[in-house]
């Protein structure tokens, strides 16, 4: 009895199938005569022809217009009893007919726009098309009728929720795009199924500059918090023009050289951001004499204070060993009168900006070192001001070393890839392709975002469906079309994309590695260059007498052997209330330093794209400490030597070790010889080697 | 002008487009951005540097601002380009791109609409 029911409902499927079937051909039929009709009546010329027949023209087109959009809701119509008609039975089929649903719904209500926009009432013959059942990108409200064009959902041009919606663009937004092509071929509107798109890679061999633009849009729309789907989608439109260019130009690639070595796009290597290189040696640390410090002579820079205690919210927290500083900048008045730490609130700080204070504290508490800060644990506090030499990007003449050796590539770069991109706009065939899909791609996105399956899962797993409906829309709606000829590109147009855009931005792009090179070399010059500061510190003893102490710091690069940097300090202490008990007068000692360092690459890092190289520093101290005359147990005259070494050992990470010979301390005469040693995270450079590794 | 995301915008034909792009944190690294205009080195003028150009297109074609923005090694983790992008039919928007963004070189669409 079961198997006779079967039978039955299989006949009769069969016989609805074909009956609607039969119907939808002779209706297709007439849908097409229609839109043959429209592309005509819309590419007759009516600019500079009397107001009347200009009058015609706008009423013949309204006609047509709403003569196409009654037949497609006659189709979609028929569509609807067959999807009905078939259920779940035939997946296959099913999924045929949900897409032409999808075709046609996005024409209707391209349609639906353009009547509106001249005007027309679109709903006076349109029948209801409601899409419930349908799955795929239709723009509408399920069971609505197309009345206005607020009852869109899927705007591609909303205006923005900071801009009022006037009536002039209200209207608008479907209407503008796609364009009719006036003397090509129409392009076939080409839709995916998201489901299935989202779940596995149809373009695996694409190129590796495509693949990192559908990366980097993926990335930036997983990041983007913003609920408006429109906004969130930001990573596509800013990847888009890169997107179409690099799949049209894979498109019309000649076939047998996908693989040859010469300029083609899918040689081409990914393209690297300039900058995105390490460095060592910026903390800006406790002074040489702090017990926490591994180095023996103190450096001129306080380079990254200033933004740092901006950053911070005005002060600086580092902690090394046992010891934090704090550090601030009256520059820090500036940026909270407006505008941040900008460029010009930097330029009106005058010598303010180039003043930092900083206070160090005793570090009992590592778990919470902010717990530290108390007056009784205050070792030391400071003011440094630079004197001369500027070793950050932003001063003068690495700006002119950018504008003279840099820009210039990254210029080239930006017109290499701005005209082809240009050219698709001037383009009669690709611009409307365009047009299409950057439409019809954005759909397929915001129908992503809203799936179940993509809500729920990981960040990781969220990039993955959005590049891989990236990769099937681009392989389906521009690749494909374009390779089969569907889409007419004409031979003018791929031998200039082959023979000249895709060269040109091949050679731009490789130029970038001599760019990059070029700013190794610049950024190496800058950090070599000669630095003066001076700086007063406060020492506080909880067991001896509090003293000030005067220094004068210099550094230079490369001026021993062409090799070396040396680095001077020379300085006075001055007790602020001495203690005649003590052997103590105004003037505690005199101290000079004096140190060579250099660098060499180092073998942990090798392959890896952390640039930082192994240094290594000899130090020699000097200090004569006045009130130690004529004390038993000390002496006046204190030496000692240093030789430091600070080993990256994988990216972001650094090993600095120290071994330190003394002829004594300040309170013994006992010779001595230490060793010192630690890890250093580089969060700065954690993060950019990330970020590279998300970037190869 | 009006905006669909920020890096897509809907301008007029003969409008008059204008672009700012500040950096900071200015302590500490430089700015360095460089924009080109479908396929021509725009450039800019002033503090903060200000770039301009005319809607000479038609409608249903569009001009593409590519807009490279590099940051320095020296950059802090936070650091961002900030842009200011305005119209002389009116509107004004902004955005900004941070170190972290994936996107360095985002190419700045503006369609040009019926007026």
């Amino acid at each position: 009895m079961k198997t006779i029911k079967h039978a039955f409902l299989v006949v009769g499927l069969v016989v609805l199938t074909c009956s609607t079937g039969i119907g939808q051909e002779q209706q297709a039929d007439k849908t097409q005569a229609l839109r043959e009709q429209l592309r005509q009546v819309e590419s007759t010329g009516v600019n500079g022809k009397s107001a009347i027949i200009q009058n015609l023209h706008k009423r013949t087109l309204l006609s047509t217009r709403k003569q196409l959009l009654a037949s497609i809701d006659d189709d979609l119509e028929a569509l609807r009893t067959m999807q009905a008609a078939v259920g779940n039975a035939d997946a296959e089929t099913r999924q045929d007919i949900d897409a032409q649903i999808q075709t046609l719904t996005l024409e209707r209500n391209q349609l639906v726009a353009r009547i509106e926009e001249v005007g027309g009432n679109s709903s006076a013959t349109a029948r209801s098309s409601g899409s419930s059942g349908s799955v795929g990108i239709s723009s509408e409200p399920s069971g609505s009728s197309v009345s206005n064009s607020d009852a869109m959902t899927v705007d591609p041009h909303p205006p923005s929720s900071s801009q009022p919606r006037s009536s002039s663009t209200s209207n608008q937004p479907m209407g503008e795009r796609p364009e009719t092509i006036a003397n090509a071929a129409p392009i076939p509107q080409q839709n995916i199924d998201v489901n299935n798109c989202k779940l596995t890679n149809t373009y695996k061999d694409a190129p590796e500059l495509l693949v990192q633009r559908v990366e980097q849009a993926a990335s930036d729309i997983v990041r983007n918090t913003n609920p408006d789907p429109n906004a969130k989608l930001r990573g596509l439109s800013g990847v888009y023009p890169y997107l179409m260019f690099y799949t049209v130009a894979d498109a019309v690639l000649p076939t047998g050289i996908e693989n040859a070595p010469a300029a083609n796009i899918r040689t081409i290597e990914r393209l690297q951001y300039l900058g995105e290189t390490a460095r060592t040696d910026k903390q800006v640390g406790a002074s040489s004499r702090s017990s926490g410090s591994t180095s023996a002579i103190e450096k001129p820079g306080f380079a990254r204070l200033l933004g740092f205690a901006v950053e911070n919210g005005g002060i600086l927290q580092d902690v090394n060993n046992s010891v934090i500083t704090l550090s601030t900048s009256p520059y820090l008045l500036y940026t909270m009168n407006g505008g941040g730490d900008s460029v010009e609130n930097y330029n009106r700080a005058g010598f303010l900006n180039r003043v930092g204070i900083s206070a160090s504290f005793n570090m009992t508490d590592s778990a919470n070192p902010l717990a530290n800060v108390r007056r009784g644990d205050l070792t030391e506090w400071g003011v440094k001001a630079r004197l001369f030499g500027d070793r950050s990007t932003r001063s003068k003449r690495f700006q002119d070393f950018w504008d003279a050796k840099i820009r210039p590539f990254v210029e080239a770069k930006g017109r290499a890839i701005g005209e082809p991109i240009n050219f698709i706009d001037n383009n009669a065939v690709l611009r409307p392709l365009r047009n299409q899909t950057r439409e019809q791609l954005k759909a397929a996105l915001v129908q992503l975002l809203n799936d179940s399956d993509y809500q729920s899962a990981s960040e990781a797993d969220k990039e993955i469906m959005l590049r891989n409906v990236m990769y099937c829309f681009m392989r389906a709606s521009v690749y494909d079309p374009i390779r089969s000829n569907t889409v007419k590109v004409d031979p003018e147009a791929r031998t200039q994309i082959n023979d000249e855009f895709v060269p040109r931005v091949a050679q731009a792009f490789a130029n970038m590695a001599e760019a990059k090179r070029l700013l190794n070399e610049g950024l190496d010059e800058l950090y070599k260059s000669p630095l003066a500061t001076f700086g007063y510190t406060n020492h506080r003893q909880p067991t001896g007498s509090d003293y000030s102490e005067f220094k004068f710091l210099y550094e230079q690069d490369k001026t021993v052997f062409g090799m070396l940097k040396i680095v001077g300090n020379a300085g006075l202490t001055m007790y602020n209330k001495p203690n005649p008990l003590l052997n103590q007068s105004r003037v505690r000692d005199f101290a000079a330093a004096l140190s060579f360092e250099g660098a060499i690459d180092s073998p942990f890092l090798k392959n890896q794209p952390d640039l930082s190289k192994i240094t290594y520093a000899f130090t020699g101290n000097y200090q004569r400490m006045r009130e130690n005359e004529g004390i038993p147990g000390r002496k006046p005259d204190l030496s000692a030597f240093q030789f430091k070494l600070d080993i990256p050992i994988y990216g972001g990470m650094a090993l600095p070790l120290a071994i330190t010979y003394a002829s004594g301390s300040e309170t013994t005469n006992r010779e001595h010889t230490r060793f010192n040693f630690g890890f250093k995270f580089d969060m700065d450079k954690l993060f950019a080697l990330t970020k590279l590794v998300g970037n190869p | 002008m009006t905006k669909n995301n920020d890096f897509e915008y809907r301008v007029r034909k003969g409008e008059r487009v204008k672009i700012k792009i500040s950096f900071k944190p200015a302590s500490q690294s430089g700015s360095f951005a460089v924009l080109t205009l479908d396929g021509q080195t725009l450039h800019g003028s002033g503090s903060p540097a200000t770039y301009e150009f005319t809607v000479v297109k038609d409608v249903q074609h569009e001009h593409t601002l590519i807009m490279d923005f590099t940051f320095m090694p020296d950059a802090p983790a936070n650091a961002q380009y900030d842009v200011e992008v305005s119209g002389s039919n009116g509107g004004t928007f902004n955005f900004a791109v941070t170190k972290s963004d994936p996107i360095h070189d985002p190419a700045v669409v503006f369609m040009v609409v019926a007026g």
